[in-house]
């Protein structure tokens, strides 16, 4: 019996081999669909890992073996402090930096060539030893000889590239007001303590620790500790030791994965909707295909059954199948997805804010497991129904081929997922963060299925419309292709195909071009030319419109520490203190409600009340009159709310108050940015501003560069998710494709039998084409209808990521939509058409 | 007389593989306008194939075949198909009626086919109906419709638009006794009153005796041409 069970096996295998292969196109999109639908989940589900590990490397680069940092912080009584010589059990080595500004003149000719009078080094004191040990100098020059002592400056590739220096050269540099002549020691690659950030205004340097600590009069001190924490010690009970010895000093890791998780969850969040709107089409397409693959194999499951088969036998054959393309799926969709995730990364790496980071990906056994597992689950079971309902049919209907076509109503399941779909609706507006962010993609789930179910009812009352016009515009086979799209099961699964995937494509497409609205928007918003970081007052400002081409200047007061509201989980992430008189004619502002803005604007001052934005409001439940007690610098305070504006600032998560108030709450009597409205070329003028301002080191951006630098951010993340969109697309696609054959192969009677009373070749090619001009018309109109109602559920989706999205639209995308259907749905068609009309009449005709 | 139909040493030869199968050989007779005629032979005698080449559904190997004077194995496909919308009339044993179309599309194809407009068929349509006798079926599908009735629907489409000739494989093959004869009788009926020449494949006995003439064909001959 066993041999005999291994020989029925083998049989089983030998046929399900055969039967894959013989159909190639077919199991191609199979093994496609499943393939990529794995890629996007191993490269969705590994990408926040890569990036961790990727920033970690990055922020490394500046810290190298450091597991903690010592610096001062708020309170601390200084801004330098000494090593202390205790001995702290876990702590391997400590080692102390000090850091100052330097200032580099240009000759005229190196003016000429910059267009600039100085370059601002940012010097870094080390102890050459322990810096090598800690962060390893990667040096294109160096001295020999010589000990690295006195007078020696390292300098960046960077800087020593621009201005022709190499080692041995003399080098004036101004430290602490003084001219200091240096001499180059070394030249080092932009790496380690060297790493260059692209918004930083100064290049980094390193000088012996002694000399610029004897340069301000702080031998022996240090502003920054970087401690290595001994092998198989525990970082936070080391970190609590030393904050003990380091009591009025800040002592922390210097990387953290939950804040960067955190910020990496506007990342991950969309790409896993991607990946369940890839993994939905391809659970259709499988599921439509292995609907043919069964009817197919009933013949055969019959002969077998027939000759003493049993049940479980055959349905070896039909479950082995689906097995072995999700077996080849999974294998292929892991080392896919390796591709895809260096390709993201590869693509985020290059991060405007932060510099060039290296591209490394990080993934575990577990991502390749769970990815494999995934891809045998979509193919067993999207071929699960088709599976089970040919496994439950009685032999005998088998063996005579009496299985009916049955019609299946549709109703029941139109009112079922409607009430599901109205019910998370309601559910996602009514709960908050997760549970809302699950109603909104169940939501986002239902409307898939939705437009599959609904596709039916559409098509026959859009095919009424288009059997009137198809008369006149195309003649009597214009008719005969509208009856033909009845009830035409090949040719719904090819519309909700074409459907989905242009509903996920235009969805991505808007919500790019929204992104990009919204940014050039939030940017309108500031009605002035640059913006400074500089500590200073109202000499400052002074100084600063004394500079030719300032037209205008406001000092503002700003926190971004983001200032918790007590007895809450949320942080405003913009405070600002405001001048109520000069305030709005440098920033918009949008009031809710038609209160008198002036009048408000004078309450600010009036005592601690608040304005805060409208995703404020919606996100604590706020009404005016409320009140707000928040964390400040100077311990808690409670303000009244007297009014809500639109605003996308920090993603809406900002606070306007009285700077009055702010000054005494934050504990901050200075200004620390100033908005600059500008006569001339604001990039001229702010250089004109660094200069003036190089001893205290100034930060500064035109707004232009601001917006620029943003849209590039935003770009390269939508270039990912166009990206997922597009594959979508291609799975809808071959699906499409697909179906057009299988409708063929179908059909091909039918066709034969209008052949054998008259239809001619042309006609036949003519039908076919309008079929396709209709399907793809109506597939692409329930797409954008698809895609208007998954843009009404993703900003609120967005919104609980905290990430706020307005949507804008463009007719341009539609129009595009509308005509890609068509292109689709008419190219796919080629093929069949073109096979019809070599249809040998008599051999189709003939009784199947 | 008149001639409707003229065959000429008509050779049809299959490839099976690389071998050549002659399915008919020198196959010569002509039919009358106005004659009822069955083409009967054992199975694999070619009388299927016959008929086929009769109604253009396949080129002969060599020979002519004419319709009213013309060698329509020289049409080309648009010509041929004319052919098959005008002249000929086909009705075959399993019906071919397309599921998802009501009688009316059905026994409309023809015109539409022919690019006319269906509301100058409409008076046609209801005596074709009231001929066939399914005027209180004309919104039903075929799968409303017993064996005996769907045939009578593919005869009511062979007829829409006026053929001079109606070729039927084996109508009633695949019909109980009852429905066969009403199939016959309706054959009979468009043949004597409307003057329609109409050419049957049958095994039957039974039906052949509603014809005039029977045309034996065995092994890919005309083995006998008799009243």
């Amino acid at each position: 019996m066993y041999f005999f069970g291994g020989v029925l096996m083998n049989i089983i295998v030998k046929f399900i081999t055969k039967s894959i292969l013989e159909k190639k196109f077919r199991s191609f999109i199979i093994i496609f669909s499943v393939t990529i639908s794995a890629a996007l989940f191993f490269a969705s589900s590994a990408l926040a890992g890569t990036m961790s590990s990727m920033y970690e490397a990055l922020i490394r680069m500046q810290t190298g073996k450091a597991d903690l940092l010592i610096y001062p912080g708020r309170e601390s009584p200084s801004s330098t402090f000494k090593i202390l010589p205790n001995q702290v059990k876990g702590a391997d080595y400590i080692v102390g930096t000090f850091s100052v500004g330097g200032i580099y003149k240009l000759s005229e000719e190196e003016y000429q060539i910059e267009r600039k009078k100085t370059e601002l080094l940012y010097i870094k004191g080390f102890n050459i030893d322990e810096l090598e040990k800690l962060n390893p100098i990667n040096y294109g020059q160096k001295a020999t000889g010589r000990e690295f002592s006195d007078n020696h400056i390292i300098l960046s590739e960077i800087f020593a590239k621009k201005y022709d220096y190499n080692t041995g050269d003399s080098i004036h540099i101004e430290i602490g007001g003084v001219d200091r002549v240096l001499t180059v020691w070394g030249i080092s690659r932009p790496t380690g303590v060297f790493q260059h950030n692209p918004q930083s205004n100064s290049i980094a340097a390193v000088m012996p620790l002694d000399t610029l600590t004897s340069l301000y009069n702080r031998r022996g001190w240090v502003d920054t500790a970087y401690i290595v924490v001994e092998e198989g010690y525990d970082i936070l009970n080391v970190k609590e030791e030393i904050s003990t010895l380091y009591s009025r000093y800040v002592v922390e890791e210097p990387f953290t994965a939950e804040v960067l998780n955190e910020y990496l969850q506007f990342l991950v969040v969309p790409l896993y909707l991607m990946t369940i709107m890839v993994l939905f089409i391809s659970v259709f397409i499988i599921y439509s295909t292995f609907k043919v693959i069964t009817t197919e194999r009933l013949p055969v499951i019959g002969t077998f059954r027939s000759i003493g088969a049993t049940r479980k036998m055959t349905d070896i054959i039909l479950i082995g199948e689906s097995l072995l393309y999700g077996i080849v799926g999974g294998i292929l969709g892991v080392l896919t997805g390796m591709g895809v995730l260096y390709l993201i990364a590869r693509i985020m790496a290059s991060d405007p804010y932060n510099g060039q980071l290296d591209v490394s990906i990080k993934f575990g056994l577990v991502h390749m497991l769970t990815t494999f597992i995934l891809a045998l689950m979509v193919a067993t079971v999207s071929s699960w129904i088709p599976i089970s309902r040919a496994s439950k049919i009685p032999i005998k209907e088998l063996v005579l081929n009496l299985i009916d076509r049955e019609i299946i109503k549709k109703n029941k399941k139109v009112i079922i997922l409607t009430v599901m779909f109205a019910i998370s609706i309601i559910l996602s507006f009514i709960t908050q963060n997760i549970a809302s962010m699950i109603f909104n993609l169940l939501s986002l789930l239902i409307i898939f299925a939705l437009v599959i179910i609904y596709i039916p009812f559409i098509t026959s009352f859009l095919l009424k419309f288009f059997q009137q016009v198809y008369g006149a515009v195309f003649g009597n086979e214009g008719i005969l292709a509208v009856k033909n799209l009845k009830d035409n099961k090949n040719i719904y699964n090819n519309i909700s195909l074409l459907a989905i995937g242009i509903s996920v494509i235009l969805m991505i497409n808007i919500i790019s071009y929204s992104v990009g609205i919204e940014v050039l928007n939030a940017y309108k918003d500031w009605k002035f030319d640059i913006m400074l970081s500089l500590n200073g007052d109202r000499n400052t400002e002074q100084v600063l419109r004394s500079i030719d081409g300032v037209e205008g200047t406001y000092g503002a007061f700003e926190s971004f520490q983001g200032i918790k509201v007590v007895d809450t989980d949320y942080s405003i992430g913009y405070m600002q203190g405001i001048d109520i008189i000069k305030y709005r004619d440098y920033a918009a502002f949008r009031l809710e409600g038609n209160e008198d803005v002036d009048e408000l604007f004078k309450k600010l001052d009036d005592g601690r009340n608040i304005m805060v934005t409208l995703m404020m409001k919606d996100s604590l439940g706020l009404k005016i009159g409320d009140k707000l007690t928040l964390d400040m610098n100077s311990g808690e305070k409670t303000y009244n709310i007297i009014g809500f504006y639109d605003s996308i600032m920090q993603n809406g998560s900002n606070a306007i108050i009285s700077q009055k108030y702010f000054k005494t709450d934050m504990e901050q009597p200075y200004y620390n940015r100033f908005f600059v409205k500008t006569s001339k070329e604001p990039e001229l003028v702010l250089s004109e501003i660094k200069e003036k301002f190089m001893r205290q080191g100034v930060w500064g951006n035109s707004i232009s560069n601001m917006e620029k630098t943003n849209y590039e951010q935003n770009s390269q993340f939508m270039i990912i998710l166009q990206a997922f969109s597009l594959l979508a697309m291609l799975i809808g696609i071959f699906g499409v494709f697909n179906n057009y054959m299988i409708s063929f192969l179908e059909r091909r009677r039918y066709i034969a039998i209008k052949r054998s009373i008259g239809l001619s070749k042309k006609q036949t090619l003519k039908m076919i084409f309008v079929e396709a001009l209709t399907g793809g018309c109506i597939g692409a109109t329930v797409g954008i209808i698809g895609a208007m109602f998954m843009l009404w559920i993703v900003p609120e989706l967005m919104q609980t990521i905290g990430v706020p999205l307005a949507i804008h639209y463009k007719s341009d995308l539609f129009a595009a939509s509308l005509f890609t259907g068509i292109i689709i749905s008419v190219i796919a068609s080629v093929s069949p058409a073109l096979k019809t009309t070599k249809l040998d009449i008599i051999e189709s005709i003939k009784y199947e | 007389m008149e001639k409707i139909i003229e065959v000429e040493n008509l050779n049809k030869t299959y490839m099976l593989g690389n071998v050549p199968v002659e399915i008919l050989q020198e196959i010569n007779f002509t039919i009358n306008r106005g004659e009822f005629i069955t083409i009967m032979g054992p199975s694999g005698s070619g009388k299927s194939t016959l008929l086929y080449l009769l109604g253009g559904l396949d080129k002969p190997t060599s020979g002519k075949i004419l319709i009213n004077n013309k060698d329509i194995s020289a049409l080309s496909d648009e010509e041929q198909s004319t052919l098959r919308r005008r002249i000929i009339g086909f009705v075959f044993q399993f019906y071919n009626l397309v599921p998802n179309l009501t009688v009316e599309d059905n026994v409309m194809l023809p015109v539409l086919l022919d690019g006319k407009k269906i509301k100058d068929y409409r008076e046609k349509l209801d005596e074709i109906l009231e001929t066939v006798g399914l005027s209180d079926r004309i919104n039903h599908t075929p799968r409303e419709l017993s064996g005996g009735q769907q045939q009578r629907v593919a005869i009511a489409r062979a007829l829409i638009n006026e053929p001079d000739i109606i070729l039927a494989d084996e109508p009633t093959g695949n019909l109980d006794s009852k429905s066969s004869e009403e199939v016959m009788k309706l054959l009979q009926r468009i043949n004597k009153v409307k003057g329609k020449t109409i050419l049957q494949v049958s095994h039957s006995l039974e039906t052949a005796k509603y014809s005039d003439r029977i045309i034996n064909v065995r092994d890919g001959k005309v083995w006998c041409n008799e009243n």
